[in-house]
């Protein structure tokens, strides 16, 4: 069996272009809204928690379903409609059987699922059957899919990075 | 040169009984871990499992009849787990290892026993005459769908009286609910956050009654009126919903019993006799907030529940954390959620932080600086942090603390049983 994806974000490369968002949306409810997407770009201004330099202090976050090992959602629901799915490993709401009682959304830690008014119902990130519209239509690179014994590389890469940052300052404040 | 068989073991013979969630997490279990045992699920109803939670939205309309089923007849041969339905245990005989059924018997390795709960009928006259309900199964949502009547008195208002209050106004109904404590919920809601669904259910126009006691439920054959002390009330329809107790059948005397009336287990569903399991609402588990021994009787309790006596039985040692209470109410237009104990359960070194914002309310309830409980009113985001952190045991000072730090959420939970890979967490021990 092919290794599971997962959804892989690097704050570092992300411009906030909503691309994403976008795609999300357009696929899966066939219009264009941002508040029905799947997957949410968070803007924060000013106390950037992964600053990579000085002057960098306007950083987007991705806010969207993980897809849990141990999955609140699916632990709560009393329709039994939250399922995994084998093949991608993503959590997939029923909607055969959801009643729309919004427990899950309750005992969600990210607040990433969505509660759809019109058809009184709950959609989540379902990683499109397997091939997320997000990761396709990202304009920087920030959003991969990545299987999951790849998923750490980006961030290794961006540690590495500001670990030759801190030294390359290090030498320069200190030489040897 | 033949090549002579390894010594083949049998399968395992696996007995459930009881064809509700416990049963079925159980089973479904077992076969994860267990490709070749036999597995039967015996259940003395008819119907494929269903989830009794959903019974307001079907008795309103919300959703059709086949909704509140979350299993159909073919789903149970695809996992090749054996159902046999409309099928009553009467005896058990544990030195044999045989349980006896109403015709015939059958032998078993393993029994897992899941027998759930039934509603208590309070000892109050009149409760056998027509037009009198209880809400548990789906022949109760049958016969309340096909009674015609326009006026019902909702007795007990736990989340079944509140739901079931609600979707008998939806169906078009007077209802009148009555509580005989001071607040309705009295179980998962303090004072306040009470008094607030309070307002909003009888802004959706159903009576509320507290501190009332019904006395007598009037009437012939049929229901013509509740007899409180304080007043009298006219109605055609009488829903009790004054709690759930054990479902022990046949089992009492045979194991043992905890003191709250449900069936004793250990912390891996063990109960006092070997190879015999129980789960579900008829098993008294401790409470994940104080170790207590706690009648959970809530869905994903008995879902978690179900799925650790199947990995017992199953061979593969998994510990249950305990039971805990997260339960909902949504009352026209008013969302309230509760998690974990209430203030007034709690005696002993209680703190309560209440935060307001607009119309949301949470009340966060701390029991020596270890969070122990959160109600909350008309304010959905965030919950799912505050469960994590009651599962977790996560000290915590002020409202802010919780909220602004989510580094508890990257500590894992080792005893939570719905990790994917079963198989291999469980094998590790």
């Amino acid at each position: 069996m092919d290794e599971e994806k997962v959804l892989v974000f690097d704050p570092l490369y992300c411009t906030g272009c909503m691309y994403c968002v976008t795609a999300c949306s357009t696929y899966n409810n066939g219009a264009t809204s941002l508040s029905k997407s799947r997957i949410h770009i968070v803007r924060h201004e000013g106390h950037a928690i992964t600053k990579m330099t000085d002057e960098d202090d306007l950083i987007f976050d991705m806010i969207c379903c993980q897809q849990c090992d141990q999955p609140y959602c699916l632990y709560l629901c009393p329709a039994l409609a939250v399922e995994r799915n084998g093949d991608t490993g993503a959590l997939i709401v029923n909607h055969d059987k959801c009643v729309g009682c919004r427990m899950c959304m309750v005992g969600c830690p990210f607040g990433a699922i969505l509660y759809d008014p019109n058809r009184k119902q709950i959609v989540k990130c379902e990683l499109c059957g397997g091939e997320p519209q997000c990761v396709k239509f990202c304009a920087s690179g920030a959003l991969q899919f990545l299987p999951k014994n790849l998923a750490h590389l980006p961030k290794r890469d961006r540690l590495a990075r500001k670990m030759i940052q801190l030294r390359a300052r290090a030498s320069e404040e200190k030489p040897l | 040169m033949t090549i002579e068989p390894m010594n083949v073991e049998k399968p395992k013979r696996f007995i459930v009984l009881g064809n509700g969630i416990a049963g079925i997490s159980a089973a479904q279990a077992i076969r994860r871990l267990d490709k070749e045992a036999n597995i039967t699920i015996i259940s003395e109803e008819v119907h494929p499992a269903y989830s009794p939670c959903v019974l307001p939205d079907y008795i309103s309309g919300k959703i059709s009849r086949e909704r509140v089923f979350v299993r159909t007849f073919p789903d149970y041969s695809k996992e090749n787990i054996e159902l046999i339905t409309s099928v009553k245990a009467i005896a058990l005989d544990p030195d044999r290892k045989r349980i006896i059924l109403k015709a015939g018997s059958a032998a078993y390795d393993k029994l897992i026993v899941a027998t759930g709960s039934k509603p208590i009928i309070p000892p109050i006259h009149g409760t056998n005459r027509k037009g009198v309900f209880t809400f548990k199964s789906i022949e109760d949502g049958d016969s309340i769908c096909r009674w015609e009547g326009h006026t019902a008195v909702v007795i007990g208002s736990g989340p079944i009286g509140v739901e079931a209050s609600l979707a008998l106004r939806r169906r078009g109904y007077q209802v009148f609910l009555i509580e005989l404590l001071d607040r309705i919920l009295p179980q998962i809601f303090d004072e306040y956050p009470a008094s607030l669904i309070k307002d909003a259910l009888k802004n959706s126009g159903i009576d509320v009654g507290t501190k009332e006691k019904v006395v007598e439920i009037l009437g012939g054959g049929k229901v013509e009126g509740v007899l409180s002390d304080r007043r009298k009330i006219k109605c055609d329809t009488v829903i009790l919903a004054t709690g759930m107790k054990p479902e022990k059948g046949f089992v009492e005397g045979i194991l043992e019993q905890g003191k709250l009336g449900g069936i004793k287990v250990n912390d891996r569903m063990g109960t006092s006799l070997q190879d015999v399991y129980a789960c579900g609402d008829c098993a008294e588990a401790q409470s994940l907030i104080d170790g207590q021994p706690i009648l959970s009787l809530l869905w994903h309790n008995a879902r978690q529940q179900g799925v650790v006596a199947g990995s017992n039985a199953a061979g593969i040692l998994r510990t249950y954390p305990g039971s805990l209470n997260v339960t909902g109410v949504e009352v026209s237009g008013l969302k309230a959620i509760s998690i974990g104990s209430i203030g007034a359960g709690l005696e002993s070194d209680l703190e309560i932080i209440e935060v307001k914002r607009n119309e949301g309310y949470r009340r966060l309830i701390l029991s020596k600086e270890v969070l122990v409980g959160v109600q909350s009113i008309n304010w959905d985001e965030n919950l799912g942090l505050f469960l994590a952190a009651i599962l977790r045991k996560e000290k915590v000072k002020t409202y802010q603390d919780l909220t602004s730090s989510r580094k508890f959420l990257l500590k894992p939970l080792r005893q939570f049983p719905f990790g994917r890979k079963l198989n291999r967490v469980a094998s590790r021990g």
